[in-house]
């Protein structure tokens, strides 16, 4: 499984909650099956993933054709948070 | 390689803004002072969030204020800022802001290891009200030593 985490430059937001997803999965034991990436919006496209991870800000510029795939976080710090939007996501994706 | 450490002098406690723009400005001071990054950076942050919206509102009533590495970076680190009155950035969900991060790299992995300690900082919900009611020096010192070693379930 691969994830995308998605800001604007690809070096801030999007790293802080690929830090946070990699340590979720490995709490969860699942860190050996999955792939956590950043990109900046401009690469999107080109970066193919099961999940994608942004905010409401960048949501609204994302290809309609990966919107089902996205997760849309309002808070990129709260482990608790991510991780019960992470866990629907990956429920509803059968992963 | 020596072991990145924050600094007290990348804190500022309750400052006064005007709005976001100011806020970005104040809260990126230090890091111009120790030259770790250009006038040049500011104005690159506010231009992006101009162009992309407030997504550097990270958490209610936090942002991450930072642009892509390039000349006007020359070293990596960060600041941190408290606000003594809450400004809006736009954010939907986010605001106000009173704690304002300013991040800046020279490279897209250079500042990896200082933001992991950032991040398990700022992952603890007791730290952000250790933050919020900071006032002294003695404050900043607690505050910097639990970013720098604070992580309690690593022990390093």
């Amino acid at each position: 499984m691969k994830i995308v985490a998605v800001c604007g430059f690809g070096v801030g937001s999007s790293v802080i909650a690929k830090m946070n997803i990699e340590s979720i999965l490995s709490d969860e034991n699942r860190d050996a099956d999955a792939e956590v990436e950043t990109v900046d919006l401009g690469s999107v496209t080109s970066a193919p993933a099961d999940i994608y991870v942004t905010t409401h800000e960048l949501f609204d510029q994302f290809p309609d054709d990966i919107r089902d795939k996205t997760i849309v976080l309002d808070n990129f710090i709260d482990k608790d948070d991510i991780k019960a939007n992470l866990d629907k996501k990956m429920n509803d994706l059968g992963k | 390689m020596k072991t990145e450490q924050f600094e007290p002098r990348f804190v500022q406690l309750q400052r006064h803004t005007d709005d976001w723009k100011d806020a970005l400005r104040v809260g990126a001071q230090p890091l111009v002072t120790y030259k770790y990054i250009t006038s040049e950076y500011i104005n690159k942050m506010i231009a992006g969030v101009q162009e992309l919206g407030p997504y550097i509102v990270i958490a209610p009533g936090i942002a991450l204020g930072h642009s892509r590495p390039d000349g006007s970076v020359l070293q990596t680190g960060f600041s941190i800022t408290t606000l003594a009155e809450p400004v809006k950035f736009g954010s939907q969900t986010n605001d106000p802001v009173d704690i304002v991060i300013i991040l800046a790299s020279t490279s897209n992995d250079a500042h990896l290891a200082l933001l992991q300690k950032l991040v398990q900082f700022l992952g603890v919900s007791e730290n952000l009200q250790i933050l919020r009611a900071a006032k002294t020096d003695n404050d900043i010192e607690r505050i910097v030593q639990l970013i720098n070693g604070g992580a309690k379930d690593e022990g390093h």
